[in-house]
């Protein structure tokens, strides 16, 4: 598993488009200026919808983990592993960036 | 919970067509925001044989480009509310009129309906010659107008032909 640190924050990259379409989120990269669907096109499932809907800067990983944890009553270890495996695709992919890291970051 | 992938990486050949065509107009409006250009894959005949069925097209922000007859733009059609890439054939300041090179006009459409022009089209993963409007307009507008109407004469060739034979005139070019 990819070592993530667990006490940073993270928000969405400017270099993607993200959209809630027909219930399915669609984030696509811009990369040198073209967002190019016949390539990059991602969808999130569920679980990532809910992870990416509290990457937003303003809690820590290990925050959202604990609070996606409690309102659906799953462990913690589930939780955490799910968190994990997301946001360090996310981070593989740079479609999010570190909150401490942005200009936009307060 | 779902199980995973949470983040799956979407493609054409296993999963067809992804988005519907009210997906591609949301999509195509949101990249635009960020000033990129949005390139994706044509469905459909209606362009042939200007754009063919599965030709990868790339549209460009209509900002920057006064747009011209004969020029293949992308637009919000009012009526159903989805994207459409077809040809214009003649516009006024605030309206403007577009078909597709093998298909019926689509009707008057508000000039605020206009999303983007086509900068690129590639066909079996080579690019087609297709002058940038943004970077060469006047070749643009002769390589289009010169597109539009020898199509037109084509098609009317056609029909004489296909009546001198004894069948109907109008029939789409094979």
């Amino acid at each position: 598993m990819q070592e993530l640190d667990m006490d940073a924050r993270y928000i969405p990259s400017g270099n993607i488009v993200a959209r809630e379409i027909e219930g399915e989120l669609i984030i696509v990269p811009l990369v040198s200026g073209i967002g190019d669907i016949d390539d990059e096109l991602f969808s999130v499932n569920e679980t990532g919808k809910v992870i990416w809907d509290r990457l937003d800067g303003k809690a820590s990983l290990a925050q959202v983990v604990q609070l996606l944890a409690d309102q659906y009553s799953v462990s913690r270890q589930e939780m955490e592993q799910d968190v994990r495996g997301f946001v360090g695709e996310l981070l593989k992919r740079k479609m999010i960036t570190d909150a401490r890291a942005s200009p936009a970051s307060s | 919970m779902p199980e995973p992938p949470l983040l799956r990486h979407k493609r054409y050949e296993a999963d067809g067509v992804p988005l519907s065509r009210a997906a591609l107009l949301a999509l195509l409006s949101a990249v635009h925001e960020k000033g990129a250009d949005f390139r994706f894959r044509a469905t459909g005949t209606s362009m042939y044989p200007t754009i063919r069925d599965g030709d990868i097209i790339t549209v460009s922000p209509i900002s920057g480009v006064e747009p011209s007859a004969c020029d293949i733009v992308a637009f919000r059609n009012p009526a159903n509310q989805q994207l459409v890439i077809h040809r214009i054939i003649a516009l006024s300041p605030d309206t403007f009129l577009a078909r597709g090179d093998n298909s019926q006009p689509d009707g008057t459409i508000p000039r605020s309906d206009l999303l983007g022009v086509v900068t690129k089209v590639e066909r079996n993963g080579s690019p087609l010659f297709w002058p940038d409007k943004r970077r060469y307009p006047f070749l643009a507008t002769v390589y289009f107008v010169t597109g539009y109407w020898y199509l037109m004469v084509r098609k009317r060739g056609y029909g004489i032909i296909l009546k001198l034979f004894g069948k109907r005139s109008g029939e789409t070019i094979p």
